[in-house]
């Protein structure tokens, strides 16, 4: 009774919020050689990634997005953090802000020398997150933030478990960013899977066709 | 209080219509990888499961869609003629809760030389007393309906088709349309959530049996259905997820095309969940 009457007051007097919900109407071209259905098309996407710039698999990113045909824009995490100016900085040539970003992290071993390798791969990547999610809220109505963990092959045990953290931490962004803007979802893969499926997949969960995958984590395993 | 009064929530509508429809099915989503693949869906006819034919004819497979009811086949049938007028369809009578259909139809199609690529077993149903949540007042009868149609009959289908995929060599993908009541303890007691449990399970069983075929399993939240009780036409505003919104068929039909075009094969050992956050 008493939430009926306090209903009825608010419906008079209360100031509505309203709230749209999130689906892509765009009808958009047809594109053979996308995983996106095109919907990033002419969209700004940046790619953050602990890659060094000289490594062989930066072309294979730019090939992807260029069949995506997006504008794009690769940040190299040469340090543990970034910052929201560094994002903010990357996309100075772009009309607009980032629409979508897409996070591809390695987590392993110092062996592989195309990365740069984080000390603490947990705590970059919840530093990463939380900058991106400060640029995106209040600059963007819609945006997607997909992180792609690439795990290599390590002893370090604290080092391999910090993915289950890192699930979880997309998990757990997925249910509460939504309602902010930015759709959060992501993937793991080890190395042995083919880096242009894990560009695709990353892709697809960038998409229109991602946002019901929010909160998700895709765990790529062979 | 002021706080109060500002958090009044106003959704703006969001109608489910044949634009909204072809947004979500018009490109591709997987590279053009399914071309000339042969795909039966179980429970064409409708809801997901007429999405799932659609997103697989926008990807130029050959689709035939399965159903208990001849009369709604010929209607999907034409309606996805009018959509995709070179597309290849068939349609088939099939009823999962006879084994003697079951059987027909998988010697049906091996006569006619028609040998699948991919199965989505798509169809199930949900009776009103598995939405209602109840468990003493469930007849026998009810139980063993909604048993054998989401679990029984599937996994004979599933058997079956495997088996001829098997043995013609087809490195093949099975999708399996589960549904977040599999994993919610508010539904798990129902037949509904029981069977989508033992498919769920089922999926991953199967997925060990088999190294040339790919099978997943998909476990959709709330979405635009009949079954739900939506369709063309009505609002599908809902604040059950991040999105508020129950999700489109196309959603997850785009998502059966994805794991179906070599995604698959790296998530068979869990199942993926399509409900943008929802919790039941």
């Amino acid at each position: 009774m008493f939430n009926e009457i306090k209903e009825k007051i608010k419906e008079m007097i209360g100031r509505p919020q309203y709230i749209t919900p999130i689906c892509d109407q765009t009808l958009y071209g047809t594109n053979a050689n996308s995983f996106a259905g095109n919907s990033l098309h002419n969209s700004n996407v940046l790619v953050v990634t602990n890659l060094l710039p000289q490594a062989e698999k930066i072309s294979k990113i730019d090939i992807r997005l260029k069949c995506e045909n997006c504008e794009s824009e690769i940040l190299f995490l040469q340090e543990e953090d970034i910052t929201v100016e560094q994002i903010h900085d990357s996309g100075q040539a772009f009309t607009g802000e980032f629409d979508h970003i897409i996070n591809l992290v390695y987590i392993g071993d110092e062996n592989n020398h195309d990365y740069f390798l984080l000390t603490d791969p947990m705590k970059s990547v919840y530093r990463l997150l939380q900058q991106e999610c400060d640029y995106l809220i209040g600059r963007i109505q819609y945006a997607t933030i997909c992180t792609a963990i690439l795990k290599g092959p390590t002893d370090n045990i604290s080092r391999a478990s910090s993915l289950a953290g890192m699930e979880s931490l997309i998990k757990g962004l997925g249910g509460v960013m939504a309602k902010k803007g930015p759709i959060v979802n992501g993937l793991s893969a080890n190395e042995s899977i083919s880096f242009e499926d894990v560009l695709a997949a990353a892709v697809y969960l960038s998409s229109k066709y991602g946002q019901i995958l929010a909160g998700e984590v895709l765990r790529m395993n062979i | 209080m002021i706080k109060k009064k500002k958090k009044k929530l106003k959704y703006i509508p969001l109608v489910y219509s044949e634009d909204l429809r072809s947004a979500y099915t018009e490109a591709s989503v997987v590279g053009n990888r399914l071309v000339g693949r042969n795909v039966l869906v179980t429970g064409g006819t409708g809801g997901i499961g007429l999405a799932i034919a659609m997103r697989f004819l926008t990807e130029k497979s050959n689709v035939i869609i399965s159903g208990r009811n001849e009369q709604r086949l010929q209607t999907s049938m034409a309606y996805l003629k009018e959509r995709f007028p070179a597309g290849n369809i068939q349609t088939i009578v099939l009823d999962l809760c006879n084994a003697e259909s079951i059987l027909a139809v998988v010697k049906q199609l091996s006569q006619q030389e028609t040998f699948i690529d991919i199965l989505v077993n798509n169809a199930g149903i949900c009776t009103e007393e598995s939405r209602k949540r109840r468990f003493r007042s469930v007849s026998e009868e009810e139980f063993k309906n909604v048993w054998n149609t989401n679990f029984e009959g599937t996994v004979l289908l599933t058997n079956e088709i495997a088996n001829a995929m098997s043995e013609r060599d087809i490195k093949g993908n099975i999708v399996n349309i589960a549904s977040i009541c599999a994993e919610f303890r508010s539904y798990q007691h129902t037949p509904y959530g029981i069977s989508k449990s033992a498919l769920v399970s089922y999926s991953k069983i199967l997925s060990e049996k088999y190294d040339d075929i790919t099978i997943n399993v998909i476990e959709p939240g709330s979405v635009a259905t009949p079954m739900e009780k939506l369709g063309i036409g009505d609002n599908i505003v809902r604040n059950c997820n991040v999105l508020h919104h129950s999700a489109l068929p196309e959603e997850i039909a785009s998502l059966v095309a994805f794991l179906a075009g070599g995604f698959g094969k790296y998530l068979t050992d869990h199942a993926i969940v399509a409900s943008a956050c929802e919790k039941l």
